[in-house]
């Protein structure tokens, strides 16, 4: 992916913007609406019940 | 800057720095022992991005940061905020939990990464992220912050440490997996 980057140096005050390629290195939280469609889903199939939910 | 004029002369403070202008023409300087919170650098976006970046850094001089951010996701899609010290990207390189709570469920969660933060899909995100170093060269960042708006509102607390001492911490990053609307800001203070 590309992005930008503001750095700011705060001993000059000065600004650059630099482009850059990143790949999100850290996992990513699930957004709650799709976790819960996930459990209905695994419970749903029978896969897990509501006592293997914690 | 402040000036404030006074019947015994102006006293002119910058920072933790104050002048007084006397009377008679001198001018008598003196540093204060302790201030809270100096703003040291200001960042407001003129176009949207994914990273705030404060260089040229000294927690040795400063003890601790305070990076203040008003900003607004810009995506239509969750983001992870991760935060890099010293230029340090690798997620693995540090530790982090979390606790988070709404209106029905309190819950948490570890992991081997410098995530600092989960921004909600074209929300408003309200973030303060304070760096600390021990004494012994640990890094620590924390950071409480919300996440969605209105009757999904969720409040979160992060921690997040580098594994690996540091001799001074001279660069601060802020990285976002979605750009930031233009006009977000990052507005970091030292407590000197």
């Amino acid at each position: 992916m590309k992005g930008t980057k503001v750095s700011l140096n705060v001993k000059t005050g000065q600004i650059t913007t630099t482009e850059y390629d990143y790949t999100p290195e850290s996992p990513l939280i699930l957004p709650e609406p799709l976790i819960t469609k996930l459990i209905n889903a695994l419970k749903s199939k029978g896969i897990i019940k509501d006592s293997d939910i914690n | 800057m402040i000036n404030s004029p006074s019947p015994y002369g102006n006293i002119i403070a910058d920072g933790s720095i104050v002048n007084a202008k006397l009377a008679n023409g001198t001018i008598e300087t003196a540093k204060l022992a302790s201030t809270y919170g100096i703003q040291i650098g200001s960042i407001t976006l003129g176009a949207p991005a994914t990273s705030f970046d404060f260089t040229s850094l000294d927690i040795n001089t400063d003890h601790a940061y305070r990076i203040v951010m008003n900003l607004s996701n810009n995506a239509a899609a969750d983001a992870n905020i991760s935060v890099a010290i010293n230029g340090d990207t690798t997620a693995t390189n540090y530790y982090r939990q979390i606790m988070y709570a709404d209106n029905a469920a309190v819950g948490g969660s570890r992991g081997n990464d410098n995530q600092i933060g989960n921004m909600g899909a074209s929300c408003a995100f309200p973030m303060v992220l304070d760096i600390l170093m021990s004494p012994d060269g640990i890094v620590f960042i924390y950071s409480p912050s919300s996440k969605y708006l209105g009757a999904n509102l969720k409040i979160y607390k992060w921690f997040a440490h580098k594994v690996a001492a540091v001799a001074n911490v001279t660069q601060i990053t802020i990285n976002s997996t979605q750009s930031w609307k233009t006009g977000s800001t990052a507005i970091l203070y030292a407590f000197r």
